[in-house]
Parts: structure tokens; sequence; C-alpha cells
């Protein structure tokens, strides 16, 4: 199952082999410190979803798993089914966004704060 | 043959003539009668029901007429004619009397006249100096742009840097030919020249680095660098990379290299350089119009999908990647993003018609001269960039049909798909170039009958279509973005010419009119003159009637179609489909937009007009022996003369004509060259209004920012600075830009809501994001056509009315609140006026004119919850000037009813019908007019002021007749 960590030098978004699997993703996916702008809790995490597939598992409101592209860059969501939810905003980097659903946002985005 | 078989023949012709125009105007009266005849069939009002609304509707206007009109004058008519002219041809006494002249498909035909060296000396001579002149003049206009020499710019800095060019480079070539090497002088001439136009576009990057817009009241002066420079030093070496193949590989000479250069750099950068244009600070914003562009460039570049997030009634070029190539050159401001148009957009848009030219009539380098300054003196002055690629499709085409490869389909097929999705509109163009590729095909098959292997291009075009296309569907299915793209055609394709139809010639300028009955009408202002809407008018039919009429000689003359001809095919049939579109909202805008894609049309028209001309024998036998003459006269310099009469008399005396009949003048275009890219504003640009939002940047008065601010302030106070809220006020460039409002459905504008099945998507997307504010009308277009949104969008409306309920009147804007919401403390303060009273009738009279006379009516209302029908009875109170009131019954629960049915008896005309809650006429009215002696329905509970009646309504009733039934439907 997808975890969304804070090391001390990087926020590490933690894939099984299966969801990188679907996420057709196999490199790791971090972002250094330095590079976050922005942690927020979100009541319907779908509204953070945007962009194209490219590519990644997506079944429209069920699951989305991996890269979604647009003008903004690139973001990677992991998001299983309807409800809360974390989005994680970066500054520079490969990365525009990290997008997780969680049972417990307010805690996740606490730990991500650091 | 002897004399008298020659007099025979003779007569016999003379005979024939005679016939066949017996026979043409015959066929012209007959066809001319019957399309009359028509035309005085077709009514005037409206008939039948549809689902859609707009002014058609609204004022009983039948639109359809137009469409009649321009079926006989375009279609019916001139078939017709060709029938009629064809029977006669055939039987009875004007029959024809020769056998059909049959095109000989066999020989290659050349479109154009070749491209010929002068045969004389002095013929090379000036052509070389005219083109040293020439391009000294176009880098007189590229150095007095990027520098600004002289300030204000007249043209003698132009024409001296031109005449300095020539003699420089005339020098230079003097020495090395007379020095260095054995080649003649007009080669090295030639060389020499083409270093001038390698360094046209390194100026052109000197223009970017010279553009600046200077602040006056801190006299800061901003830089906007636009083009990086890679781009000047890519582009010389490739240029570099083209004349080295063109020379060693191909073996042409210098010259002809040369010309190619000046017809497809160097004017194509100055036809830039002279339309693009940085502007200052903007006035007014509209919140609708901007808004379409500005707000969904916007929203793409932050991630928003187009058919899947966002409905694009323009398309994805139009709407979305027009506003966002601004922001990614200047930021993320308004004035960035039209600055991306007026330097970039606008100067592609005649550099590709330019291109267009320049492509088919190489042969012709006059010809090409000629559209260069047609495009840069007003001789076409309508442009949208939506139709940068018509042009260019085109050429494409013509490539294909000029040689049949599979890799010209490719790129023809890849070119129109890429128009097709990114501008749908423009996919009547699939339709125009599929019907000339298979006629084309047919036409030049290789024997007399037809087989499949003669339409092998048309099946690789099916074959590239399906592949690309089908690949493209499945992407958006994959995106889940299909519902989106074929939504589009589903609601705004189909709805077009009832939504948005109005009488041609309208002019908002001149005010509104009102029928007896109190409807409020377009004034129509047909000006006693030809004018420029009349011309754009008239002239996309003349072209099409023109280019039948071209097509039917070429082929009754026994002339081979060429390849032009079958361009002019698909240009006619594009614009013939395309004109509906035009004639479907019949504004100064919309006419316009069809003259754009007429253009191309109008260009090949001219052409075979001027190609046509010259190949008159009488003048080619007068050209063939003054050149004779000139040859071998004894003065040598009446000779010389002589010989210098251009091949091309008719090209010379257009380009001559065009130069003076054009609107504008050389002068005018280029007199304030230096100060296109160097513009000024009085103030610095503004900042935005939310954090992290785009702002106006130079600006002077663009909006109310009370009204904004309060806006904002509401959206804060209610959704939270990152919930979703609703715009059903039009408002565009307010909610989803300058406040970065996140969307609550895919539609970000309720104009682009047309059919009942739009309606339904919006709700249902509105119940499930469930924004808490809706801004239901203010500083965007809560009205057009005198229709206010709530009737256009009634679904829409009487959901929200049902709803949400009204929270504020604040600096003439409505803002609703959605029913259970908490207040969090109560409105908070605003800085504009506000209200909080009499919110019910802030916005007037509910005024459905005819509309529900055509409206077709759910047989079951879909917005609950549902009651069952209630009759209402009727009390005579007054007979008013303004219409007899009666008093109906008491109603509890009045705002649990959706609709009215109200039945007429006695009446044979139109009588007005106004439900309100008040005992005479008031800005509370619910009014609608009744055809006769019928019943109508109206959806009231999409009208504010329902919401706000009490337990009493009353009824006025204004013409003969009497009510004599009213039923409230839940």
């Amino acid at each position: 199952m997808a975890r969304l960590v804070r090391t001390d030098r990087a926020i590490v978004f933690t894939l099984g082999p299966i969801e990188r699997l679907l996420a057709v993703h196999f490199a790791p996916v971090e972002m250094e410190l330095s590079t976050l702008r922005r942690v927020e809790v979100v009541e319907d995490i779908w509204t953070k979803v945007r962009g194209v597939r490219a590519p990644f598992t997506w079944i429209k409101d069920h699951v989305m798993i991996g890269t979604r592209r647009g003008l903004f860059g690139k973001d990677f969501d992991v998001v299983y089914g309807l409800g809360r939810g974390v989005c994680v905003e970066f500054e520079g980097g490969p990365w525009a966004r990290f997008v997780i659903k969680d049972g417990f946002p307010e805690d996740l985005a606490a730990l991500l704060r650091g | 043959m002897s004399d008298t078989e020659d007099q025979t023949e003779e007569l016999r012709r003379v005979v024939e003539r005679d016939r066949a125009i017996f026979r043409t105007v015959i066929a012209f009266a007959i066809s001319a009668a019957v399309s009359l005849l028509l035309w005085h069939h077709i009514g005037h009002t409206l008939t039948g029901k549809t689902d859609v609304v707009g002014y058609p509707l609204f004022a009983n206007f039948n639109v359809n007429r137009y469409f009649d009109a321009f079926y006989l004058s375009a279609i019916v008519g001139p078939l017709l004619f060709l029938c009629t002219y064809e029977v006669i041809a055939r039987v009875g006494p004007l029959r024809r009397s020769v056998g059909r002249r049959r095109a000989d498909r066999r020989e290659l035909v050349a479109d154009g006249d070749e491209l010929r060296e002068p045969s004389n000396r002095s013929g090379r001579v000036l052509r070389e100096l005219i083109r040293l002149l020439g391009v000294g003049a176009l880098l007189g206009v590229e150095i007095v742009a990027a520098t600004a020499i002289t300030s204000p710019s007249s043209p003698m800095s132009e024409v001296s840097i031109a005449l300095a060019y020539t003699g420089a480079v005339g020098l230079i070539a003097l020495v090395i030919a007379r020095v260095v090497t054995t080649r003649s002088w007009r080669s090295v001439a030639s060389a020499v020249n083409l270093l001038g136009v390698g360094a046209m576009m390194p100026l052109l990057y000197g223009i970017s680095q010279a553009t600046s817009v200077t602040i006056a009241s801190t006299h800061q002066v901003i830089p906007y660098h636009w083009m990086p420079l890679w781009v000047p030093v890519a582009f010389d070496l490739a240029l570099i990379a083209y004349v080295g193949h063109r020379r060693i590989r191909n073996g042409h000479s210098v010259a002809r290299i040369e010309q190619a250069l000046i017809l497809f750099v160097a004017i194509p950068i100055v036809i830039f350089t002279l339309h693009a244009n940085l502007p200052g600070a903007l006035g007014p914003m509209d919140p609708f119009g901007d808004g379409e562009y500005l707000a969904a460039g916007w929203m793409m570049i932050h991630g928003v999908m187009p058919w899947r997030d966002l409905y694009l009634i323009h398309g994805v070029f139009d709407d979305g990647f027009k506003g966002l190539i601004g922001y990614a050159l200047f930021g993320p401001s308004r004035w960035a993003s039209v600055a991306g148009i007026s330097l970039l957009l606008n100067p592609i848009y005649w550099v590709c018609l330019y291109y267009f030219g320049a492509l088919l009539f190489r042969r012709r380098p006059l010809f090409i001269l000629g559209l260069a300054l047609a495009v840069t003196i007003g001789v076409f002055v309508d442009q949208d960039p939506r139709y940068t690629f018509w042009p260019l499709v085109l050429v494409l085409l013509a490539r294909v049909l000029k040689v049949r490869s599979w890799p010209r389909v490719l790129a023809f097929v890849i070119a129109l798909l890429i128009q097709a999705i990114l501008i749908p509109e423009m996919a009547f163009a699939l339709a125009a170039c599929a019907l000339t590729l298979v006629a084309f095909e047919i036409y030049e098959r290789r024997g007399p009958r037809l087989e499949l292997r003669d339409l092998r291009t048309t099946a690789l075009t099916v074959l590239f279509g399906a592949i690309f296309g089908g690949g493209f569907l499945i992407w958006l299915v994959a995106e889940h973005a299909i519902t989106g793209f074929v939504g589009y055609y589903r609601n705004f394709a189909d709805a077009h010419s009832l939504v948005g139809g109005i009488p041609l010639y309208t002019n908002y300028a001149v005010g509104t009119s009102t029928s007896a009955l109190g409807v409020t009408l377009h004034a129509v202002a047909i000006p006693p003159s030809f004018t420029r809407y009349s011309i754009e008018l008239i002239v996309p039919v003349l072209a099409i009637i023109a280019t039948i009429a071209l097509i039917t000689v070429r082929v009754r003359t026994g002339r081979r179609l060429v390849i032009l001809d079958w361009l002019s095919i698909a240009a006619a049939i594009m614009v013939t489909l395309y004109y509906q579109k035009g004639i479907s909202r019949g504004d100064t805008g919309h006419i316009a937009e069809v003259y754009a894609v007429a253009t191309p049309l109008l260009i090949l028209l001219t052409y075979q007009l001027v190609v046509g001309l010259e190949r008159a024998p009488l003048l080619t036998r007068q050209i063939a022996r003054l050149h004779s003459l000139g040859a071998s006269a004894r003065n040598r310099l009446v000779g010389r003369a002589v010989v210098l009469i251009p091949r091309s008399p008719i090209a010379l005396l257009s380009v001559i004509a065009l130069l003076i009949l054009a609107p504008s003048t050389i002068n005018a275009a280029i007199v304030n060259v230096n100060w296109f890219m160097r513009a000024s504003a009085p103030t610095p640009a503004e900042g935005g209004f939310v954090a992290g939002g785009p702002t106006l940047g130079y600006n002077v008065n663009a909006i109310d920012k009370v009204a904004v601010s309060d806006i904002r302030t509401i959206f804060d106070r209610y959704a939270g600075t990152d919930g979703a809220v609703f715009d059903f006020s039009n408002t565009p460039a307010v909610v989803s830009y300058l406040l970065n409002r996140k969307l609550a459905s895919q539609f970000y504008n309720i104009n682009d809501v047309l059919t009942p099945a739009a309606q339904a998507t919006l709700i249902s997307e509105l119940t499930l994001s469930k924004p808490v504010v809706v801004l239901f009308n203010g500083l965007g277009m809560g009205a057009w056509d005198f229709i206010p949104n709530e009737i256009r969008d009634s679904t829409v409306s009487d959901y929200l009315l049902t709803n949400y309920h009204p929270l504020v009147y604040a600096d003439g804007q409505l803002l609703l609140l959605r029913n259970g919401t908490k207040h969090h403390g109560g409105l908070p303060h605003l800085a504009g006026p506000t209200r909080t009273v009499r919110l019910y009738s802030a916005l007037g009279t509910c005024d459905w004119g005819y509309i529900p006379n055509y409206l077709q009516t759910p047989t079951t209302p879909s917005i609950p919850p549902k009651q069952p029908s209630l009759s209402l009875g009727l009390k005579f109170i007054a007979h008013t000037a303004d219409g007899t009131i009666y008093q109906l019954s008491r109603v509890t629960d009045l705002q649990s009813y959706h609709w009215i049915s109200a039945t007429v008896q006695g009446a044979t005309g139109d009588v007005g019908l106004s439900i309100s809650s008040f005992p005479r006429k008031s800005n509370r009215d619910i009014t609608w007019i009744s055809q006769g002696s019928t019943t109508t329905q109206v959806e009231v509970a999409s009208c504010l002021q329902w919401h706000g009646y009490e337990h009493q309504l009353f009824l006025r009733y204004l013409g003969a007749g009497h009510p004599s039934a009213l039923t409230l439907i839940g």
C-alpha cells in the first residue's frame, strides 16, 4: 500500500511492487524538503486530480495510481476510492504535486509538515 | 478546306454562340423564377417546437429564412440553372449543334504560367535591381522597428536604407565580379543579397530585444524579450543548410534561391513585424467575452483538461491556447494574454495566409507580391487566429493532389485532424476536403471506368484518418473525456441558429425597439450604401457561385481541371458549410468570421481571374509582338525599353490598382513600426485579487475592483478560500480567472449550456460538487438578446432557485447561498453598496416573449418536489391600460410548483399574459405571449421573483379573448 513519508531530507512516496506496476513507474518518487511549498488536507481528494494520465492506471472515481502531466508539470497521485486525502505541493524539481488518499489526512499532513 | 466550308463553319459557330446566349438567358430566367417562387413560400414566423431557447423563439423570428435564402441563391439556383441549361441544350429548338467537348485528362496540365527568367539582359538586370531594392526596403522596416532610428518613423528611413543597401550590394558585387571571380555581376549580387535575407531573423530578434513597456508615472522601462537567442541562430543555420542543399544537390541558380528566400523568408518576416503589436495599458474588460479565453487558458495551465473538466465552446485552441500563450511568454496577467495574441497569434495568421498564396502561386511572383501588399495594407481586415490553419490545410491538400504519395497524405490528414480537434467548428473542413479528394480521384481515374485502385489516395486518407482519429478517440476514452468531446457536437453544433439567431444587419449601437405587447426586439439598420458588413455578407455567396461558374465553364469548354480548380472546389464547399454559421448569428463579428474563412477562396478566384485574363489570346499575341519588335528595334534604347514590358501585365496592373484602391497605404502600415513593440502604460501593472491568482496587468479601469473584491469576500466567507462556487452570471473573467476559484462544473460559463441535455449534465455536476455560493447575476452577461440566463437555462435556474436563496445584492451582483448553509457570523463587511431586502425583485421582469409557444415542455417536470397539478380560479378585477387584471385563487405552497399552464380562448392574434404578486404592471412580472387561443406552459420557478411571491397572485391579460384556465404544475 502506498505511503507518503517524510525523511530528514525528502518527502518520499513509497509504493508496493504491484502499485509500481500499475503506475508504470519504477524509479523513486521523492522530492527534497527544500522544494516543499504547501501541505493541504482535502475533503474530496479527486478535486486535486488534474492533467492527463502519462502513464498510470486510472478508473475514474475508483482508482488512480501514477503520473499525471499537464502544462503545470507533472503530479504523482495515489488515490483509491472516494474520500479525504492530502495534497502536497512543491516548487521546482520534477514533481509539482503528490496526491494521496488517506483516512487520517490531518495526521499525515502534520507529519509531512514536520 | 474550301471557302464555302469555311463560311459554313463560321456560320455554324455564330449560330451556336447565339443559341448559347439564349440558353443562358432562358436558364437564368427559369432558375430565378423558381427560386423566387420557392422563397415566397417560406414563412416569416417559426413553426414547430424545439428544446433550446434563443432570440428566434423569444421574438418569433424565423432565422431559418436566412438558411433558405442562402440555399436558394448559392446552391439551388445555380444548380437549377445548370440543369435547365443542360436540358435546353439537349432538346428543343435551342439544342446544341456541336458535340460536347471533353477534357483530355491524360496529359498533365500546368497550373499557371511557368516562372520564366527574362530572356534579355536588360530584363535580368532590372529584376536583380528590384530584388536588391526589395530586400533593402524589407531590411529597412526591420532596422527601423528594432532600433527606432527615427522618431516618429517616416518611410524615408526605409527608402534610404533600401537605396543604401542596393548601392552597397551592387558595388560589392561589381568589385567581386571584376576582381575575385569570373561570375556575372548579377550572380554575385544575388549571392550577397542572400546575406541580406539571412539578416532578417536576427533583426527580428533585435525587435524582440527592443520590446518593452514604459511606465509613464515612473519612467521605468520594462523589457519583454519574447524571442530566445537560439531561434535566430537555428533559423540561420537552417537557412545555410537549405541554400547549400538547393545549390549543391539540386543545382539551382543563385538567382532562383534568392527569389525563393525573398518570397518565403524576407517577406513573411516583415509581414509578421508589421502585424505584431505589443499593447499598452488595456481598457475595460468584458467579464464574459475576455473571460472565455482568459479563464480557460488559466485553468488549462493548472491541470484542467479540456473535454473532461472543461467545456470549451470555441475549442481548445480559441478558448484555451489562445489565452495561455501570453501567460507563458509574459506572465500571468490579462495584459500578458492579450499581448500573446496581438504579438504572436495575429501576425502568424497573416503570415499563414501569405504562405498560402506564396506556396500555391510561386510561378507568379508578382501575384505573391500583390498578396503580401493585400495582407499588409488592409485589403483583408478580418482576422481570427482560429482560422490560421485553414490556408495551410489547403496547401497540404494541393500537395496531395499534385503528388499522391503517402507522406503527403499523412501530413495532410494530421493537419486536417489537428485543426478539427482544436477548433471544432473547422470540422467542416473534413467534409470539404474529403468530398474534393473523392471527386478528384474519380475525375483523374486512369481508364474510362472507375476502378478501386483509382481511389488509392482516398483509401489512404481514410486509413490514416482512422488510425489517428481513432487513436485520439481511444485516448479520450482513456482520459474519461469522450463524453465531453461528443457533447460539444450534441450541445453547441446542433443548437447554434435557434440559440444565437438574430436578424441580419442587427446594429447593437442603434438600440432596441419594443413590440405592441412589450417584447424587446433588436433594431435592424440596413445602411443606404454598401458597407463592410454588406460586402462580407454577400461576397462569400458570390464566391461560391463564381466557383460553380468557373468549374462549369472549364468542364463545358473542354479544359482540364487543374489543382487550383480543385482547391477552389474544396474552399467553396468549406465556405458553403461555414456560411451557415455566420448567418445563424448575423452580427458583425460572425459575418466577419465567414469572410475570414472565405479569404483563401477569394484569393484563388482572383488568381484564376488574373491568369485567365493574361492568357487571353489577344493579350498574349500583342505582348509577344511588342517583345519581338523590341528585340529587332534599330534604336537600342527603345528596344531595351520595349522588352521591359512585363509578360504579366494584368498582375502588374492589379498590384498598381491594389496600391491605389486599398483601404490603407504602405506609408500607413510602416509609419509607426518603431512603436509597435514599444508600448506605454500610465501606471505599473497591478497585483492580483487573490494570492497565487492572475492579475490584470497594465490596465486603465479594466473592471469594477470594488465589486470584484466584494465577490471575493463573500466567496471566502461562505465557501472558504478553496471551496467550489458556481457562476450563473457568465462572469468567467472574475470567478474562474481573477478570483481563481475552483470549478463546480465543466461549464465555466453558463452561456455554453444550450440544450436540455447540457442542463441536465450541469445539474448532476452541481449536485455532486455542491457549491455553497452562486454568483447569480452581475458583472457578466446576465442576459443576451434580451433573454436572461434564468430563461435560457430555465431548468438550471429552477434548480438553483429551489436549492439556494438570495444572500445579498452587492455592487449590482446577486449572490445566492445554498439552503441550509451555516452563516458563519453573518454577512461580511463589503466595500460597495449592498442590499439584503427585496432581493427577489432585484432582477426585474422575467420576460419569456414568444418562447412558451415554441418550447417543448417536459411531460413530467423533473425538478422535485412533485406536486399534483392545481387549477386556479380567476376573478375579474379591473380593465386597465396595461390589460385586464384577474385575481387568482390563493395558493399556500406556491414555491412547490414549478410550471404554470395558461389556456386562452377567443383570441385570434397574439395576447400578453403576466403573472405577478401585484395587481398592476411592475418589475415583479413574469410575462409571456400566447399566440391566439391555445395553451402555453411556462417554467415560472426559473424566475427569481416567483420564489418571492406569497399566496396571492394576479394575472394581467392584454389582448382579445380571455383566459379560460390557469393551472400550476409541480
